[in-house]
């Protein structure tokens, strides 16, 4: 009944992020319709005219009102039309999308669990030398690159293994060159291209969970249990995966979230390396003020935190016993 | 026979500038035989749950000895004390950050069992639910159950069930009945009282409160703790009718009689002052001193040590009113 009442909410949420997105949209400045329609009536095309052109062109009335258009537009999402691209003309929008979002995916996903596994290791083996120079070293580490953002660890991480030492390839995510399929040529090549920004995900994501690790294992080894655990006699072994377990459930929540943020944080990663993915979209889409791809992307992103705000919710009191729902 | 001998621990307290020691433990050895009770008695911040720890295993002292049935404890290069220490368990006073969130209470007890090998593993369920029978909880009722699913009181039962499964010859109770209501403690200490008879337990009772102490070790010893010193032993009947130590007699004041006429009538003792002095700036002579109604010039100047009360063998007592009044006489 919870699950349900959630997906219900998680819907709604859907519906105001779908809606808050068409109407910003519109308030930006600069509007490549209007800005086609002026050119035209400049070019001595007569209005109405070049209203049919417009409307040949991307499939909109630049005169209608904003709220029947908000309304073509909701009608046409629901049946799983997003639309056409106004930049690239006549290209519906969702493939423009599916074709992006496994980038992003495959980066996202390899990234965060690559460093959320760090952080684990590295945050139990600070609780467990407490007050030694290895928590001193490791704490201030992380703490460090906790504060550095991507963007910039992408930077460095191009311009260093790129332009200088010349290890990685620079931009894109496979090598033109070869045909895209499941030969082992491209998925090499797309290993290749990847390792740069997965690392700098890594770099830039692996002190917050190491941090979230620590306090959270701390907080296991000052339990009683953990004592309880010792003096029956049980293994370090025993010990040790008792207090990994138990630290690791504050963070599934953060980690399921995380998944969904970052989606959105691809961003500034896929400019820096120049990766076809939903973030260089938003950022190329906004740029060009292509509308109908922008409202796709925003949509997306925002489904993709929901829905992990969704499943964080549901799977948490599956893995806590704690938490009863 | 579970016994510290001159045991001190002392803790590195982290300052601004370095850091310095503190000795919570201060040359203490107390004893306990199976199916015996030995009561630790004393104010917060004495230094109680820091001995039980050293006694049960858990804290290496920082210099003194712990002894079980003749086996050296902290024994360094020899590992093998650790399989000695299981004869010692150690019961919390808190039931709640004891019993780990995330197992039920199944698991939490046949992890032991099946880890030491104590019971063959096709009676490993058996077992957990006999466990569970003996501390008068309904195996039924409790044993898939997760700790928040229990009230404090199954919690502390299964806290001991969970004790009891390594077969415990002697077990440090550390304030185990004071975050269980006042209506079961009574219950709560006859199951101990019973299971410990019943085993041939030996029981080291740590307790802030001399009301339970006096019912728990009715048979027993009782010593009574001050700033990490043992100030006063004996057997329960001469330290509760005939207490020598003035930091004994305040403690004993301090217990609301029950009824009119209780048993015990001691006249009654207040300290000077109700601060108790830091672990780090203790007085020079006698710990009690600065608090103490009835100290003259010698007590500023050196520690009195625990001496045997004349005519009063077993009975030990660390103050000098001791000397003054077998002078007297
Ligand atoms: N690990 C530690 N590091 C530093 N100081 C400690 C440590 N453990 C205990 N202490 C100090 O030792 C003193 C005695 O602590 P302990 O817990 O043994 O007292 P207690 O008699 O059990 O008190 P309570 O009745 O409050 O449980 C306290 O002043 C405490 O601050
Ligand atoms: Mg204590």
């Amino acid at each position: 009944m919870n699950t349900l009442r959630r997906f219900g909410v998680a819907l709604i949420m859907i519906w105001m992020v779908v809606t808050l997105t068409f109407f910003m949209i519109r308030l930006m400045p600069g509007n490549p319709i209007f800005d086609a329609y002026q050119t035209l009536l400049q070019q001595g095309v007569p209005s109405q005219q070049a209203l049919v052109q417009i409307h040949i062109l991307y499939d909109v009335y630049p005169n209608q009102s904003v709220v029947v258009q908000y309304l073509l537009y909701m009608w046409h999402l629901l049946h799983g039309n997003f639309g056409t691209s106004v930049v690239y003309t006549g290209r519906p929008v969702l493939p423009i999308i599916l074709a992006a979002a496994p980038w992003t995916l495959l980066l996202v996903s390899i990234g965060l669990t690559i460093s959320f596994f760090i952080g684990l290791l590295l945050g139990v083996l600070i609780a467990l030398h407490r007050n030694t120079w290895f928590d001193n070293l490791m704490s201030q580490l992380a703490s460090i690159f906790h504060g550095i953002p991507n963007y910039i660890t992408g930077f460095v991480f191009l311009y260093f293994f790129t332009v200088i030492l010349n290890w990685f390839p620079f931009g894109n995510i496979y090598n033109p060159a070869i045909h895209p399929g499941f030969s082992y040529g491209f998925v090499a090549s797309v290993a290749y291209h990847s390792v740069l920004p997965i690392a700098a995900y890594v770099f830039g994501a692996f002190g917050t969970w190491t941090l979230s690790t620590k306090s959270a294992a701390m907080a296991v080894l000052g339990d009683d249990f953990t004592m309880a655990d010792r003096i029956r006699g049980l293994t370090s072994e025993q010990q040790l995966e008792h207090l990994v377990h138990n630290s690791v459930l504050p963070l599934f929540t953060g980690f399921v979230l995380s998944l969904g943020i970052m989606f959105g944080g691809a961003v500034f990663i896929e400019e820096t390396f120049s990766i076809p993915g939903l973030g260089y979209l938003v950022a190329t889409s906004t740029a060009q003020r292509d509308y109908p791809v922008m409202q796709g992307v925003f949509l997306v992103l925002a489904g993709a935190v929901i829905v992990a705000n969704f499943l964080a919710d549901t799977l948490y009191s599956r893995i806590d016993p704690r938490i009863r729902v | 026979m579970l016994a510290c001998n001159d045991v001190v621990k002392q803790f590195a307290i982290r300052r601004t500038w370095g850091s310095r020691q503190v000795t919570v433990v201060n040359r203490v050895s107390v004893s306990v035989e199976a199916s015996h009770v030995l009561c630790i008695v004393g104010e917060s911040g004495c230094g109680k749950t820091t001995l039980g720890k050293v006694l049960a295993g858990l804290l290496a002292p920082t210099l003194g000895s712990v002894t079980v049935d003749g086996t050296l404890l902290y024994h360094p290069g020899n590992k093998a004390w650790e399989r000695e220490a299981l004869k010692i368990q150690l019961i919390h006073q808190d039931p709640f950050s004891t019993l780990n969130p995330v197992h039920t209470v199944r698991e939490e007890l046949s992890l032991p069992l099946l880890h030491h090998q104590i019971v063959p593993k096709s009676l490993v369920g058996e077992e957990c639910e006999h466990l569970l029978t003996r501390t008068g909880l309904d195996p039924k009722v409790v044993i898939d159950k997760y700790p928040h699913e229990l009230s404090g009181g199954q919690r502390q039962r299964v806290v001991l069930a969970r004790a009891l499964s390594v077969r415990p010859r002697y077990i440090v109770a550390d304030e185990a009945v004071s975050m269980v209501d006042v209506s079961s403690r009574l219950i709560m200490l006859d199951l101990f009282l019973e299971i410990a008879q019943k085993e041939r337990i030996g029981l080291v009772f740590i307790t802030h409160d001399f009301g339970l102490a006096r019912y728990v070790a009715l048979e027993g010893t009782i010593a009574v703790m001050y700033l990490g010193r043992v100030v006063e032993f004996g057997g329960t009947e001469t330290v509760i009718h005939q207490p020598r130590h003035p930091y004994t007699k305040v403690l004993l004041s301090s217990i609301p009689p029950l009824q009119a006429g209780d048993d015990f009538k001691i006249d009654k003792v207040y300290p000077r002052s109700f601060d108790v002095p830091s672990l780090e700036l203790l007085p020079p002579g006698c710990v009690f001193e600065p608090r103490c109604p009835y100290a003259f010039d010698r007590c500023q100047s050196a520690l009195p040590v625990l001496s045997t009360v004349v005519h009063e063998p077993g009975h030990q007592v660390a103050c000098y009113l001791e000397d003054e009044e077998t002078a007297v006489v």
